[in-house]
């Protein structure tokens, strides 16, 4: 909400500037946002156009005289609008805004005299927006004399100008803030001023004035019409025109202006009909028929339902009950007599049908945050006059008075619950000065709220406007007591991930579990994978994140693809998180969620023995068997014959698995998915299962051997499509038992060392016996053994 | 808290301070008193119970931390800035 730090302190005498009252409302809970000047300008005068004539050089200038109270001088003028001189004085007379040499706007440009094609012009006259008064810039403001403004006065000290407007943030529950004097009436209780409120007018109500039938009290407890006749519809004072601008309302006419000064100072959105443009005269309040429409003043048709409220007349519905109102009763130029609406509606019937219309408009914003039911007479009877007329002809319909509520509060529980004290007399006093009754004794008071604070409803809402206004930065600090509860077993699983991948060079990465289902799609997991189907989210802000991920590779081939943009090629990233995966069980409420560590490798490998070299798979394997082995585990990776993972390379991938377990997959990302994310050259990646891995217990010691071991290597050709994975698998088969380990010390394939098709490898094993020195033959005979039962299993040839 | 980048002034070298986007002031999180109601839903006596609550958004203790002004920095993967914190 804009507030007009000059209507502020009409309404609170006060002599600070506009930052320490900013700093005051935002303590207290009323946050000003920002702050800015409006109307920064010196050296404008209020002038009158005597005179116009065409500019001698030019079609579109044209030369101005204009009467400053002592003289006329000529102007020239570049806007289209100049009025005709009318020889009228006083209020007809046609006035300008003249900045005149020396002037200084908004803009910070001060006015010298400046030739225009040839004329001397001495400054200019302005349009709106050079003022800072608002954005329009189709011609010159014209404005008609009024009682504020004659010619020769100066715009900036007559209209008390400038003045500054803060942007305050109202929370929802403080409807009555949302006009100048409930903003005035926290500054006042702050300040501890009285608040300087227009007096309530005596009650002129006459039944008869209009006809008024509330058929739906529940949605209407309280409504108000007055006639007003003999009217004109005119322009605004420029005062009342430039106070709207200020606070980012467009004027329109006399009529309209000062329905919207209504809700900008009481928070009462008021509403004129033109009152013979309603059928039969009459005003119905009532649901409206299902499938009932109504034009708005929006010119847009809405179809109605029977939940929402609307005004009626004899035969049609004339405006959507607090929300807005219909053109066919549109206030215009011809209008002689009006109708002014001022009620009460039920705030959830206005927010249910602002909501389902999509229709947010200053009026639902009040009504639907809860209006004032009692001050409804009061905003009629101030604003009728404004609009020109006297207040006197008024109807007012409220069958069931809204009573004020009494709250018991003990002062002694407020204390207990801020945790300092605080006096009953100034908890009184707090109280007091916000308009609530106080009685009772110290040890339970009666407070009684008027109906403009609906959010006080319990003891503790009283307790927090103590707290509130006292000020929390006021409420003394103490250290609690705390007990630390220890971190869950699971969480620390995850860390320790974190920190090994960390520690193997990789970058964490921390991506969003809403991505796009497009994005999911181009990893083209089979349909009848739950992978392939996504959670969708109820209400997604955008179609780009609106589904869960089942996988984090989509977050992970962005972000590559973001730092290859930008230029950054050698990318080792990995995500430990979520991922929802539809339930398998048809009656589960809830998804499943797995914890996954998701790794994505591209450019070139960080070592510099082969520098420059491109990452391979192997790089990417080590590092998936040096973490798993960290974590206690010792890795196989299967290459399966007859199966695929959508996106990865169909030959280049494997299985990770633990025993028997599959814990994840490896391998590099298919081109057809790098080519979708924008991706350059080949990426590797490797997801696994943390769910599915434990961190397996401390291991055991065992005695350092106490005899020698014996090694003998083995060197031979295989068929190149023979994987190590395999071979060793093999040997860990055939081995004797004094074998202790196996390792592959080389594998060699180039051209002309080796056959076709082949390749050359070289395997040591290390035999030892636990309880005595091997000897040589031992040795031999376990090692000719193996080399006899390798050659019955696998083609070799040895070397 | 005050903005720890123009040290509360609202502006750095004479633009405005993106991060407290000119206040002066940055919110780091919430707290206040549980209100009765909540505690009536979950069967806690609220005259013999009473509860402060408060939280921090991570990504702003790791901002003051590190002085970081830029919240996207954290999501977006940028191995530019991810590096800069091994």
């Amino acid at each position: 909400m804009k507030i007009s730090l000059r209507w502020l302190r009409e309404l609170v005498d006060t002599d600070l500037d506009g930052a320490a009252i900013a700093k005051l409302l935002t303590m207290a809970g009323l946050e000003v946002e920002s702050r800015t000047v409006f109307g920064g300008f010196s050296g404008v005068i209020v002038a009158e156009v005597r005179g116009k004539k065409p500019h001698p050089n030019s079609n579109k200038l044209t030369l101005v005289d204009v009467w400053d109270g002592r003289e006329v001088t000529q102007v020239v003028c570049g806007a289209p609008n100049v009025p005709e001189p009318n020889g009228e004085r006083g209020a007809q007379a046609r006035l300008v805004l003249w900045a005149r040499p020396g002037a200084t706007l908004p803009n910070g440009m001060t006015l010298a005299p400046k030739e225009v094609r040839g004329v001397m012009s001495p400054g200019m006259l302005c349009a709106e927006d050079e003022l800072g008064f608002g954005e329009g810039h189709d011609g010159i403001l014209i404005f008609s004399g009024d009682e504020e403004l004659r010619p020769g006065d100066d715009v900036a000290s007559k209209l008390n100008l400038p003045d500054e407007i803060l942007e305050v943030n109202v929370t929802p529950n403080r409807a009555d803030c949302l006009g100048h004097v409930g903003i005035a009436r926290d500054l006042a209780a702050l300040l501890g001023k009285k608040l300087k409120v227009s007096p309530h007018p005596n009650d002129t109500a006459q039944t008869g004035a209009a006809k008024v039938v509330i058929e739906d009290a529940e949605g209407c407890p309280h409504y108000s019409a007055q006639i007003i006749e003999g009217m004109q519809v005119l322009p605004s004072p420029l005062m009342l025109r430039l106070r709207l601008q200020s606070l980012g309302v467009r004027p329109i006419s006399n009529v309209v202006d000062a329905t919207n000064l209504a809700w900008l100072e009481l928070g009462q959105p008021v509403h004129a009909f033109d009152y013979d443009k309603l059928a039969g005269q009459m005003i119905v309040v009532r649901r409206a028929k299902a499938g009932e429409t109504i034009e708005t003043l929006d010119k847009q048709t809405r179809v109605l339902t029977d939940e929402d409220l609307v005004i009626a007349d004899r035969d049609k519905p004339v405006a959507i009950a607090g929300v807005m109102g219909g053109a066919s009763s549109e206030v215009t130029a011809q209008t002689r007599r009006v109708l002014l609406e001022v009620a009460y509606f039920n705030p959830a019937r206005v927010r249910r049908t602002s909501a389902r219309l999509g229709l947010h408009t200053e009026a639902s914003h009040r009504f639907e945050r809860g209006c004032d039911p009692n001050i409804v007479a009061h905003v009629s009877d101030v604003t009728t006059p404004r609009i020109g007329r006297p207040a006197g002809m008024r109807t007012d319909v409220y069958p069931k008075k809204i009573s004020p509520r009494t709250i018991a509060l003990r002062p002694a529980r407020t204390e207990s619950l801020l945790g300092c004290e605080i006096p009953t007399a100034r908890q009184r006093e707090w109280l007091s000065r916000i308009g609530l009754t106080v009685s009772g004794s110290s040890d339970k008071l009666d407070v009684t709220v008027p109906t403009y604070r609906p959010d006080l409803e319990r003891e503790i809402d009283l307790i927090e406007e103590i707290a509130r206004l006292e000020g929390y930065e006021k409420i003394p600090v103490t250290v609690p007591r705390l007990q630390v509860v220890p971190e869950p077993m699971e969480s620390s699983t995850s860390e320790r991930v974190r920190d090994l991948c960390a520690g193997l060079g990789l970058d964490e990465i921390v991506t969003y579990g809403f991505v796009s289902p497009k994005q999911i799609a181009a990893l083209g997991f089979p349909n009848d994978t739950p992978e392939a189907r996504p959670i969708r989210i109820a209400n997604p802000i955008r179609e780009e994140q609106s589904v869960m991920r089942t996988t984090l590779m989509v977050g992970q081939l962005l972000t590559l693809e973001r730092n290859q943009k930008r230029g950054a090629s050698d990318v080792r990233i990995f995500e430990v998180g979520q991922r929802f995966l539809p339930s398998a069980q048809k009656d589960a409420v809830l998804p499943t969620e797995r914890r996954m560590l998701t790794a994505t490798l591209a450019g070139r490998n960080g070592g510099w023995l082969k520098p420059g070299a491109e990452l391979d798979f192997f790089d990417v394997k080590g590092l998936v068997e040096e973490l798993l082995d960290s974590l206690g585990h010792s890795a196989q990776f299967v290459q399966p014959q007859d199966e695929t993972v959508s996106w990865l390379h169909p030959r280049i991938f494997a299985r990770i698995e633990i025993g028997d377990l599959f814990v994840g997959v490896i391998g590099e990302v298919h081109s057809r998915v790098l080519k979708h994310f924008e991706i350059e050259g080949r990426a590797f990646a490797f997801e696994i299962d943390l769910d599915s891995i434990h961190v397996a217990p401390p291991a055991v010691s065992q005695d350092l051997p106490r005899f020698p071991a014996v090694t003998r290597d083995l060197s031979f050709f295989i068929d190149a499509e023979v994987s190590a994975q395999k071979i060793r698998q093999t040997f860990q088969t055939i081995v004797d038992p004094l074998c202790r380990e196996v390792r592959v010390i080389e594998d060699y394939r180039e051209a002309g060392k080796v056959p076709t098709g082949k390749k050359g490898m070289l395997w040591s094993f290390t035999y030892r016996a636990p309880d005595r020195t091997l000897t040589d033959a031992e040795v031999q005979a376990a090692h000719d053994k193996l080399v006899g039962k390798l050659k019955e299993t696998l083609v070799v040839e040895l070397r | 808290m005050s903005c720890v980048f123009c040290v509360g002034k609202g502006s750095v070298n004479g633009a405005l301070c993106r991060t407290c986007k000119g206040s002066g002031w940055i919110e780091i999180g919430g707290a206040g008193m549980v209100d009765p109601t909540v505690f009536g839903h979950v069967d806690y006596d609220s005259e013999r119970y009473t509860g402060f609550a408060f939280g921090m958004g991570i990504e702003r203790m790791a901002m003051l931390r590190y002085r970081v002004n830029d919240i996207k920095l954290f999501y977006e993967g940028d191995v530019r800035f991810v590096r800069q914190f091994r």
